[in-house]
């Protein structure tokens, strides 16, 4: 790699350590704030460093990328290698800008194994680019899968000249391109045709001589397990007797073995299991009592693959089946353990060290915030996600807490400028019996818990960390607008949350609905539509930290009625006000990272 | 005969009377007010004459009818509009009742425009001012705009909408498309609305040959809907009748629509016959004779050309399989994407690439033509992409342009606009070179702004397939100097590299676009860069670009810049 790619690729690496949690909490509260304000400074100066790097390097590096030469062109290809390794994938967006401009040259120069080899690696960054929106209901996720498996299946239309195409490495990425079709699509039949086609391939004597050096075994493995991930569909009746068959056939060949090994994985444990309950062999009681014994069998220390497996995600599948099988959600005996096992999952969450915590740790965190199941009487959904926030996510923790503080403030001012036109909020939170000013301290509290909340759909899609190791990606830049929805779809679904979803979901959208995001915010139609008004205005008074905000709200004035509410905005002309929003937006934050520290050290009893 | 009219006083003197006013042949007597008599004169028999008067009375009270059931029918939207408009301004600060009184404003006011037009419809066409027009028109276009028209409240209720064409002898027919419009549009929205949810609407049309240059155009609209009664049916065409059962009851209409369709119908010398049962479903037949217009087809640019067609509907893969092979044009079929890609690869292999790709309107595994035409465009920019739909073209233009698509074919086709939509594909003022289309820019200039040698060759390579005069700058202050060293409108395009030595792009184009010169704002510049970080596209766009191209260039991109600005 030269010199530039090596720095970025350490930049990317110190940055993910900065970022991740303090490994010992510090006993006192001025050393917490010295470490954090250490080490969010050390952060922005990677990020300018990082920005100048791409911007002197690698952008003309690109520019001139047709008459790149073998060093510089395998020099690019071994920076976006680190940048996408599969295990701590420190810059997924741009290691995926790299191989598409590698496409486009060999597309250009009519390179086919190039292009070949291109499509594949451009398709397995997509695949992981793409679980930004994942988890996300919009058309782009639909768009984007679309166009990634359209990609792994252009390559592997090339299959049929296998014999024609003298280089086995490109014969391998042929084969690896065809098995991808099934991780990519995201059709049940596809992806079960995708594999089955593959496992024909790969176990067929003839290819194998063809190319004897490519890792057959490998391949048959791993298509079967992509074959046996089919497994839910087991349970439906969507599935031909025959793709029945093939899934059946590759969860036996994964799962039995290491069914009957000494000591057995939870990870291929429980997905035996599972098969053995989508099929109808065996019960959901039983199905219960042996998903409660792996968890019970993983180390609660665990923090390795498997340690998270079995604290992590085999407690979501718990939650999952109790919620599936409803009845069971009565049982005091289920959602008792349910909670235990979400407290443990929490724990291991926590106490993840450092170098635990690479990307399957993170699509963990994901799956915990789209699959937790909130019932009564166990850990809510509100205080999973904030432990979450706080432990994972300092900096967006205070940030939004200063946001909170700076939107109460404003709502305070709204109120005082217009009795009742919070009425509506006060009646869906429930606070119609209480006095007007508890009323007021109280809708204050509320708006303040909705500005800790208003970007908490970022975590999901792990943009956070992209955002803060260097510039988006006009891609990236389209994905981030997902960020209300993602938030507010988790958070309406759970009862502890439901009532924060409206202002995470309409703090960008404007107030005429003109304009702004998403679209589906319908701001009428909230009985919180004032204070999301607000969250909007603070959002952008936040935006714009070098401004004055005695400039912005002249703006804003403007403006007010298409993009910004009157009412909020015609409190900004209260001098006092903006003198207490200045103090907050810019002043001393010790208040907010007091209150990082405490919830951190709340943190510590899981 | 002649009648004569004459007023006598109560005094029996004539006070006024009319030439023909004989008061020997005084038929009938009539008392006025004021005492006075008016008198009717003539030849006829008085029977015949009380029968006309009786014909005249019949005629008045149906008018008096039919204001009565007009005026209920205006003054219902029009109650609604007023109410609304009042409650709106008594809510103004109550953003949701406001929007809900404006739906129900606009709501109102479409079923009285509606009903407006109805009527005035039926009264040209009961004093016979309702003019025919005569005009050559494509029987393909008319359907694909009823198509349109329809699609909305056939959606809405859920129904399937299925048209068939059979023999079509002539494409190109003369007669009022207007008009035929509007009875096609009546006929199935009848069938839409008077059809339960989620039902079966069937539309058949074809066209015979009656020799002399004349055609039968035949419509057969089917339902399983409601159904009518032999009763109803006796009444179907008299103005205001309506079904009214308890299906029924809160379906809108004027009640003047069927009375409007046989008006037409008849005017234009054809039929209409309607078979129906109650509970079963209705058939509305209608045949028209028309003149024809064929129109000689030209394939000749598109023959020896090789079309990709991605359809998985096959009834339309079968007319593109009979016209293209009639025209011996030669042709593949893809249904699913998968299938397509692996033929692109093939001919790629083989050395033997295509032209064209038709995306239609139905692929198997796909999420959408947009994003299939998306990846083509960037995969294969050698092919010219073509969009079949029966969409409307307005509503997908700008999306389909952004993803490269060309040319527009609209469903349903038949032979002749199918050769030409793909004539237009192949052509477009352009030539080839190597089987590849580029845009025809002889005479025009463009000015590439690179300081990369080897970009810069590349690029001028691409360019010179073009025909274009390609002026080159290395740096932005070059770039300056040249544009201001020509004449306004020199230029066609702009393309500039942003990171450059001595001036970057983005500081030349602001240089550009402030330069006070008539085309200043308006010359095209675009950004040439692998810089794709939002911060920096943003930028490009304040300091004046219009748009952005990633490096290395993609040739389909370009192409489709180029094209956009001739």
């Amino acid at each position: 790699m030269q010199a530039y790619q090596e720095t970025y690729v350490a930049n990317c690496r110190e940055i993910q350590e900065l970022l991740a949690p303090m490994q010992d909490l510090p006993e006192s509260f001025e050393d917490f704030v010295q470490a954090r304000q250490g080490r969010t400074g050390r952060v922005r100066q990677l990020r300018e460093e990082n920005s100048l790097l791409l911007k002197k390097h690698l952008v003309p590096a690109l520019d001139g990328l047709m008459g790149a030469g073998e060093e510089e062109l395998r020099d690019l290809t071994d920076f976006a290698g680190q940048l996408l390794d599969w295990k701590w994938n420190l810059d997924v967006g741009l290691a995926l800008t790299i191989h598409g401009a590698m496409l486009r040259r060999c597309r250009l120069l009519k390179d086919r194994n190039g292009m070949i080899r291109e499509m594949y690696q451009y398709g397995m960054s997509m695949y992981y680019h793409n679980r930004m929106v994942d988890k996300v209901e919009c058309r782009l996720r639909e768009s984007r899968h679309m166009l990634n498996e359209m990609l792994f299946t252009e390559a592997g239309t090339y299959f049929r000249y296998f014999e024609e195409i003298d280089d086995e490495e490109t014969r391998g990425y042929i084969i690896r391109s065809l098995a991808n079709i099934a991780i990519a699509s995201r059709n049940r039949k596809r992806k079960i045709a995708a594999s089955a086609r593959v496992l024909k391939i790969v176990q067929d004597p003839y290819y194998r001589a063809l190319a004897p050096n490519l890792p057959w075994e490998r391949f048959l493995r791993g298509t079967h397990q992509q074959m046996s991930a089919n497994r839910t569909e087991l349970s439906r009746a969507n599935l031909t007797t025959q793709e029945l068959a093939l899934v059946l056939e590759s969860c036996t060949e994964v799962f039995r073995p290491e069914e009957q090994a000494e000591n057995p994985s939870v990870r291929w444990l429980w997905p035996y299991y599972d098969m053995a309950y989508s099929c109808g062999f065996v019960g959901i009681a039983k199905t219960m009592k042996r998903l409660e014994g792996l968890i019970r069998q993983t180390d609660p220390e665990g923090t390795d693959m498997s340690g998270l497996y079995g604290n992590v995600q085999l407690p979501l599948y718990y939650g999952t089946l109790m919620r599936k099988h409803r009845e069971l959600c009565d049982d005091g005996r289920y959602v008792s353990f349910l909670d235990w096992a979400y407290r443990r999952m929490l724990h291991a969450i926590v106490n993840t060290p450092r170098e635990g915590m690479d990307d399957y740790y993170f699509y963990m965190l994901a799956n915990v915030i789209s699959d937790y199941v909130e019932l009564p009487g166990n850990l809510s959904y509100r205080e999973v996600t904030e432990a979450i926030l706080a432990h994972m996510e300092e900096g967006l923790y205070v940030s939004s807490l200063r946001f909170g503080e700076m939107t109460a403030l404003l709502c305070r001012y709204m109120m005082k400028q217009s009795d009742g036109c919070m009425d509506e909020a006060a009646e869906a939170l429930g606070l119609t019996e209480k006095t007007p000013e508890e009323k007021t301290e109280a809708l204050c509290d509320f708006a303040r818990l909705c500005g800790l909340y208003h970007d908490f759909g970022l975590v999901k899609m792990r943009m956070t960390r992209t955002m803060q190791a260097r510039r988006l990606l006009e891609e990236e830049d389209a994905m981030y607008c997902m960020h209300t929805v993602s938030g507010s779809d988790d958070l309406r679904s759970r009862k502890s949350t439901a009532d924060l979803a409206d202002v995470c979901l309409g703090h960008h959208a404007y107030y005429a609905g003109s304009g702004g995001y998403p679209e589906t915010y319908v701001r009428n139609t909230s009985p919180f539509r004032q204070i999301t008004d607000a969250a909007h205005v603070v959002s952008d008074l936040m935006d714009a930290p070098e401004e004055s905000l005695a400039d912005l709200a002249a703006r804003m004035m403007e403006q007010a009625g298409s993009r910004y509410s009157p009412m909020a905005v015609s409190c900004l002309m209260d001098q006092d006000l903006l003198r207490e929003l200045q103090e907050i937006r810019d002043g001393d934050g010790t208040r907010f990272e007091r209150q990082l520290f405490e919830r951190k050290r709340r943190n510590l009893m899981y | 005969m002649a009648w004569g009219y004459g007023i006598r006083t109560e005094h029996g003197n004539t006070l006024a009377k009319s030439p023909d006013f004989n008061e020997d042949r005084v038929v009938r007597r009539v008392d006025l007010s004021g005492g006075m008599t008016l008198e009717i004169s003539g030849d006829s028999d008085p029977s015949l004459l009380q029968g006309l008067l009786d014909e005249e009375r019949a005629a008045n009270q149906a008018k008096e009818r039919f204001l009565s059931s007009m005026s209920h029918d205006i003054r219902t939207p029009m109650n609604a509009i007023v109410g609304m408009t009042a409650l709106a301004k008594n809510h103004l600060d109550e953003k949701s009742r406001v929007l809900d009184a404006l739906d129900k404003i606009e709501t109102a006011s479409m079923h009285l425009l509606n009903l407006i037009n109805d009527v005035l419809d039926m009264s040209r066409i009961n004093s016979g001012r309702m003019q025919l027009q005569t005009e050559a028109f494509e029987l393909s276009e008319l359907l694909h705009d009823i198509m349109i028209m329809v699609s909305p409240q056939v959606e809405k209720k859920g129904h399937t909408l299925r048209l068939e064409t059979g023999e079509i002898a002539h494409e190109r027919l003369c007669g009022d498309a207007l008009r035929l419009r509007q009875v096609f549009v009546n006929i199935i929205s009848n069938a839409v609305k008077y059809t339960a949810d989620g039902g079966n609407i069937g539309i058949s049309v074809s066209v015979h040959d009656l020799g002399e240059q004349r055609a039968e155009l035949a419509f057969v609209c089917t339902d399983n809907g409601f159904g009518m009664t032999e009763e109803f049916l006796r009444k179907i065409y008299e103005p205001f009748e309506r079904l009214h059962t308890s299906q029924t009851a809160q379906i809108e209409g004027t009640g003047l629509g069927m009375s409007i369709v046989r008006r037409i119908v008849e005017s234009m010398e054809g039929t209409i016959s309607i078979e129906s049962e109650v509970g079963k479903g209705t058939r509305v037949e209608i045949r028209l004779p028309m003149g024809c217009e064929d129109r000689e087809t030209e394939h000749g640019k598109i023959s020896g050309r090789r079309f990709l067609i991605l359809e998985a509907d096959t009834d339309i893969q079968e007319k593109y399989a009979q016209y293209l092979s009639g025209a011996g044009i030669a042709f593949t079929l893809a249904s699913s994407f998968q299938e397509s890609l692996s033929m692109l690869t093939e001919a790629g292999f083989r050395e033997e690439p295509y032209d064209c790709i038709v995306i239609g309107s139905r692929v198997i595994d796909s999420t959408g033509p947009l994003d299939l035409a998306a990846y083509f465009h960037k995969a294969h920019p050698e092919l010219v992409l073509v969009l079949a739909s029966h969409d409307s073209w307005e509503k997908l233009e700008y999306q389909a342009g952004q993803v490269g698509i060309r040319v527009f074919l609209p469903l349903p086709f038949f032979r002749a606009s199918l050769i030409r939509a793909l004539t237009e594909a192949m052509s477009d003022s352009g030539h080839t070179s190597g089987g590849d289309q580029y845009p025809d820019m002889q005479g025009r200039h463009i000015l590439l702004v690179e300081d990369n040698a080897i970009n810069s060759e590349i690029t001028r390579e691409i360019l010179s397939v073009t025909g274009a005069q390609v002026d080159t700058a290395e740096n932005g202050r070059e770039a300056v100097d040249a544009y201001l060293g020509h004449e306004e409108g020199y230029y066609t395009v702009i393309l500039m590299d942003v990171q450059m030595p001595v001036m970057d792009g983005y500081e030349a184009t602001a240089q550009i676009r402030s330069s006070g010169r008539g085309d200043a704002e308006t010359v095209p510049v675009y950004a040439m860069t692998a810089n794709t970080f939002a911060e920096d596209i943003r930028r490009a766009k304040d300091s004046g670009m219009n748009g952005h191209l990633a490096k290395p260039v993609e040739i389909g991109s370009l192409m489709q810049v180029l094209r956009s600005l001739i």
